[in-house]
């Protein structure tokens, strides 16, 4: 079969490889028919996160049909169905998941010891996202078996399209939950970094969760455009100061909840932090970048809350947890727990009270996926969300 | 939706490479600029500059800060321009140095190696210049798609907004913490205090007992979800119908001895808070009641016994702690 193989920084290649195989009895095997590039993705392009091995596939946003199922999960699922396959991979029975805690499924992770070295205990497995989290190849591909397939999916009903259903796997879900975690109030002033893919449904999370305002915060503008439509006021951060900004719009308060969707490559600004940061990670003295947590805590509203859905791999610095404590911030974070909140959300696609489709900025073929890393990472065309189909 | 088409592949390579030489420049840099700063003596002699270590270490601080510079910039081709000029500069110091200099090989052997890395500074800067224009005409040609109609709420933003706090149930690890929600006036802003009894509705199955217990006390705009949501915490905290007894009965005890406007939610969660605290519910009951008892009495009345309630137990907490 094709797929999308990672064979270093800035090497993405669709090569062919075996197709997969049921190695287990709760596994399925499953024919994508879509399946879309994240912007975490990106941090294993650009060669930010460690763990990863020449020819490992790439990819944890996908959905297709069920083409063989294993003898322990059939009474779940049948060949033919659709499914979207929730990128944290989860047992359904630890205590983690017994609990929701989807996204450290104490079970899933084959690479457990490599993972409780470095995260201390460790954390679900992951489709195509390094063996830190079981090395389990990804759903850029024509192919992939699906472990514990019991559990991990979710149904699409009839009617529903590829384009609608298929974000229920990562990208809704973690704008959701990080919305959620803020425990929005209808007083509420909701700042958010980054309009990205997440970003954006973030946005309309904060939306339907009945935030008073949404400011969003980028520099591309036709990001902050789809911002603005689904209902932000946007800053434009290469034109104005964010910090300025965001306290004008609260009378000088700052918003009661700020939420990063940015992650680790926040994009170096016009600021001394940002600099050092970038000096910092290119001499591999810090892995990650932090301008976007700092100014959180900088402009937050004392007693406010901090979310943080967007991906951090490893260490960064200077940040001030001084401000954190004296204004008695909350920080809340974690990869998204993705089951928790799809039956939620199908039923409010299905509902129309949104459409997820509304993201997709391009629609490609496989083999046009390595160009189309390149087109995401630098946001060229207009690109968003690449759809890619198998 | 549209499909892609940007720039040629071909393009985007020779920026690639280009960006790769400029990296392995980059680390180059570092490396010469190390040994200049921390080995100055050592080059001078073997160049036979005995009096210039001074000049080569003030080299080194430029070699090092234009490695940064191309490693941690964006773009790195201004870095790469400077490393040029730095090559010229190196190339001046150096030239005059040959005449009548005892180790005038050496010298000749130094402005050939400077002489080849200039070679590859000027591809290189060559290389990102010509692709960074390239990137600008693009840039500027490119056509920029119009998402301001692209909502994603077909019925429309507005007609959205807040639909999901109408059937939402907030689960109970993501709430904001009882003790960080807003608190005017010796109880919760009316703002939160609908807002949380709506989140909460769910609990009130669980905990019928508790709820009846102590709602009676409250103030109408004072939710009983709060003496809800402090008994499920509770239970959720201790897993055992022995911990609903001991809030009841910290909640009697209590409740009694306090002004109408001080509402059981405070003097349950205060209970709560102990016996959170000490992990031993019947140590609690007993903590908080000396607690309250002697506090109370003493107070000025437009000092609410919630006030001396929680101070209490911030006391029990504090002490704890330290």
């Amino acid at each position: 079969m094709r797929a999308l193989c990672w064979h270093g920084k800035n090497d993405i290649r669709c090569d062919t490889v075996p197709d997969p195989k049921i190695e287990d009895p709760r596994d399925a095997i499953i024919k994508v028919t879509t399946c879309a590039i994240c912007g975490s993705d990106l941090h294993l392009f650009d060669g930010f996160m460690p763990g990863m091995q020449s020819g490992d596939i790439m990819g944890h946003e996908f959905m297709g049909e069920v083409m063989e199922v294993g003898s322990g999960a059939k009474d779940s699922l049948k060949v033919g169905d659709r499914i979207v396959v929730p990128f944290t991979i989860t047992c359904g029975e630890c205590e983690q998941c017994r609990r929701g805690n989807f996204s450290v499924c104490e079970r899933s992770n084959r690479n457990k010891d490599i993972a409780d070295k470095l995260f201390g205990h460790t954390t679900a497995g992951l489709f195509g996202y390094t063996h830190l989290t079981g090395g389990y190849p990804g759903g850029q591909a024509e192919y992939v078996r699906v472990p514990f397939a019991d559990k991990t999916h979710v149904k699409v009903p009839n009617g529903m399209t590829d384009e609608q259903a298929l974000f229920l796997g990562d990208i809704f879900p973690t704008g959701w939950q990080g919305v959620v975690q803020c425990d929005i109030q209808p007083t509420d002033t909701v700042a958010i970094w980054g309009c990205g893919p997440v970003g954006q449904f973030a946005i309309r999370s904060a939306v339907l969760l009945g935030a008073k305002q949404i400011i969003a915060i980028d520099n591309v503008p036709e990001r902050l455009a789809m911002a603005q439509a689904g209902g932000a006021i946007t800053i434009n951060f290469d034109e104005e100061s964010t910090v300025e900004r965001l306290n004008e719009l609260t009378q000088g308060k700052g918003p009661e909840k700020c939420i990063d969707c940015v992650g680790m490559e926040a994009h170096a600004t016009a600021t001394l932090d940002s600099m050092y940061d970038r000096a910092k990670q290119a001499l591999m003295l810090e892995s990650d970048r932090a301008h976007v947590l700092r100014e959180m805590m900088y402009v937050c509203r004392p007693a406010g809350t901090i979310s943080i859905p967007g991906v951090y791999g490893g260490l960064i610095d200077k940040v001030p947890m001084g401000m954190v404590m004296n204004k008695g911030l909350t920080i809340r974070t974690g990869q998204t727990h993705v089951k928790r909140w799809t039956d939620d959300l199908l039923r409010r696609i299905e509902d129309g009270q949104i459409d997820p489709s509304f993201v997709i900025t391009h629609t490609v073929g496989l083999e046009q996926g390595p160009e189309m890393y390149k087109t995401f990472r630098e946001k060229q065309d207009g690109c968003i969300k690449v759809v890619l189909k198998p | 939706m549209h499909q892609h088409h940007s720039g040629s592949s071909q393009q985007m390579m020779s920026r690639d490479s280009a960006r790769g030489l400029a990296q392995g420049l980059g680390w180059f840099s570092i490396g010469l600029g190390l040994m200049e700063l921390l080995a100055p003596r050592q080059l001078s002699r073997t160049l036979g500059m005995e009096e210039q270590s001074g000049l080569i270490q003030a080299y080194g601080v430029r070699e090092i800060a234009t490695g940064i510079g191309i490693l941690a910039s964006r773009d790195p081709t201004p870095w790469v321009w400077a490393r040029v000029g730095g090559d010229a500069l190196d190339l001046a110091t150096l030239a005059p140095a040959v005449p009548d200099n005892p180790q005038k090989g050496n010298v000749l052997v130094a402005m050939m190696a400077v002489a080849g890395v200039t070679a590859l500074d000027l591809i290189c800067a060559q290389q990102l210049s010509t692709a960074r224009q390239q990137e600008q005409r693009e840039q500027r040609l490119r056509y920029l798609p119009d998402y301001s109609n692209r909502s994603g709420m077909p019925r429309g933003v507005e007609q959205m907004r807040g639909v999901a706090r109408q059937d939402f149930e907030m689960p109970r690890d993501m709430q904001t913490p009882e003790a960080l929600r807003p608190w005017t006036d010796g109880r919760p802003a009316q703002a939160d205090a609908g807002a949380m009894a709506s989140s909460l509705g769910t609990a009130t199955t669980d905990h019928d007992a508790a709820n009846t217990s102590s709602s009676s006390n409250l103030k109408p705009q004072l939710s009983s979800a709060q003496v809800v949501r402090t008994a499920a915490d509770q239970v959720g905290v201790k897993g055992g119908s022995g911990t609903a007894a001991n809030h009841d009965a910290a909640t009697t005890s209590s409740s009694s001895s306090l002004k109408p406007q001080l509402s059981s939610a405070q003097v349950v969660r205060t209970a709560a808070d102990q016996v959170g605290a000490k992990g031993d519910s019947g140590t609690a009951t007993t903590n908080h009641d000396a607690a309250t008892t002697p506090s109370s009495s003493n107070l000025k009345p437009q000092l609410s016994s919630a006030q001396v309630v929680r101070t209490a137990a911030d006391q029990v907490g504090t002490a704890k702690d330290r």
